[in-house]
């Protein structure tokens, strides 16, 4: 893939990702950090809640792209890291409040 | 050969036509028995029969010869008995007129002479009764033999009748085991035409599994015999080399995508596991993050199929700062352990595939 055609394509995912943040943004504080109930319902798949379902798409934005590369944002790869933990457990508010500013940043720097 | 609705019942069809042409088999040997029993009866009938006509006719004979032999000398004897008769006759008239004329002499020759004559009439008569006695005789001894054949002629005629039935019982019996018969050539040929069918749909599909196994790569020794599956999204999965069939334990499986690129690969008998995903269709992404309850410092491993960037199947693997495991999620979405949301448990036979 050409430099031009990678960027484009980076700058199409940087927009879904930075759509998908503020949708989470939009949601309550209750919704946001709540997580399907695994531990009692072994048949649950993940993701059950709709915070859920926008932490997965927002990690596999970031891993499953060039995104997060030597040569991108250093605020990509500690999006990633946030993430990562929101992935395993979405009732983090304090990990969201910084991902909010990180998506700031990003849009600033964009 | 797989199942076919079609060839099981064809199968019962000519089973069944089977089943029908033994009945129909054993009602004609049944039918041939009896008709040659009633074959057997209607032979010894006819031989008791020929018998009796052979004494009849011969007892016959014997009367016909006594009567023949006799016949001439009766009739002589009847002529000789009239001559004698009217011999007598004309002595005894003369002896009359001799008598009348008192000629005493011709009278009393006369006389003697017509007595004479009498007497030689009766002689005639008593020869003619003691052959005509003869000719009874012999006739009354054919009778026993005449009603021993027409006893015997009726028998013959039951026997007969018997023997008549019995083989057009036999010929029912023989046309309904050539229909089963026929009935079943039908059933088996139809059989016969489907499985030949089948089996070149078997061969046909089996060289496409060759040509499949092929392009995929499958080692040689195992294409002839490979089960083919193909999924919705149009992968084609190969398997091969399992214990009994193709895909009995211990199988290879070889995977391709609809572009024909392989893109998972194990061999029979080797290990479950990520590593037999080509590169080709699988990404993984190491990171490392902060956790902040504990405050130490984690690797996720997130690993998946390449696919559009909207996918959400993927992955997750969380490794802490001593190399213990914290967090798995497969690729389904089952969250097989969290150690930080006390879910599941780490088992030790983990499917790593998964």
């Amino acid at each position: 893939m050409d430099k031009n055609k990678k960027e484009c394509k980076n700058s199409e995912l940087i927009k879904e990702l930075l759509t998908c943040i503020d949708e989470v943004r939009k949601m309550t504080d209750h919704d946001r950090n709540l997580m399907g109930d695994y531990k009692n319902d072994t048949t649950l798949r993940y993701p059950q809640t709709k915070s859920e379902y926008f932490v997965d798409k927002i990690s596999t934005l970031l891993a499953h792209s060039d995104l997060v590369s030597d040569e991108n944002e250093p605020i990509l790869d500690e999006m990633l890291g946030l993430a990562g933990q929101l992935d395993i457990d979405v009732n983090q508010p304090e990990v969201w409040q910084d991902l909010f500013k990180l998506s700031d940043d990003l849009r600033v720097i964009k | 050969m797989a199942n076919d609705a079609r060839l099981e019942q064809l199968k019962i069809e000519q089973d069944q036509a089977f089943n029908r042409k033994q009945d129909a088999y054993q009602r004609q040997q049944s039918s041939w028995e009896k008709l040659s029993s009633a074959k057997d009866k209607l032979n010894h009938a006819f031989d008791a029969k020929q018998r009796a006509y052979d004494d009849q006719e011969r007892a016959w004979q014997h009367s016909q010869s006594v009567s023949d032999d006799n016949s001439p000398r009766i009739k002589y004897l009847n002529t000789a008995q009239e001559t004698a008769y009217q011999n007598m006759k004309n002595a005894f008239d003369r002896a009359s007129s001799a008598h009348d004329a008192h000629d005493g002499a011709s009278a009393k020759s006369y006389s003697i002479e017509g007595h004479n004559y009498k007497a030689e009439a009766q002689g005639y008569v008593d020869e003619r009764r003691r052959l005509v006695d003869e000719c009874k005789r012999v006739r009354a001894q054919h009778e026993p033999y005449k009603a021993v054949f027409e006893s015997t002629k009726i028998a013959f005629g039951r026997a007969k009748d018997e023997h008549d039935k019995a083989k057009a019982a036999h010929e029912r019996a023989n046309d309904d085991f050539r229909r089963a018969k026929d009935d079943f050539d039908d059933a088996a040929k139809a059989f016969q035409s489907r499985l030949i069918e089948l089996k070149a749909e078997n061969a046909k599909r089996k060289e496409n599994n060759r040509a499949i196994a092929a392009k995929a790569g499958v080692p040689y020794q195992y294409r002839n015999n490979v089960y083919v599956s193909e999924d919705s999204d149009g992968t084609i999965n190969i398997y091969f080399g399992g214990l009994g069939q193709p895909d009995g334990f211990g199988h290879g499986h070889y995977a391709m995508n609809s572009s024909g690129s392989v893109n998972y690969k194990r061999e029979p008998f080797d290990p479950h596991g990520h590593q037999n995903f080509t590169d080709s269709i699988y990404w993984h992404k190491e990171k490392m993050s902060l956790d902040r309850d504990t405050g130490t410092f984690q690797t996720d491993n997130y690993i998946s199929i390449i696919g559009d960037t909207n996918q959400k199947s993927k992955a997750h693997i969380a490794i802490d700062e001593d190399g213990n495991i914290v967090f798995v999620r497969d690729i389904g979405g089952e969250i097989l352990y969290s150690r930080k949301n006390g879910i599941g448990y780490l088992p030790d036979n983990l499917d790593w595939s998964k």
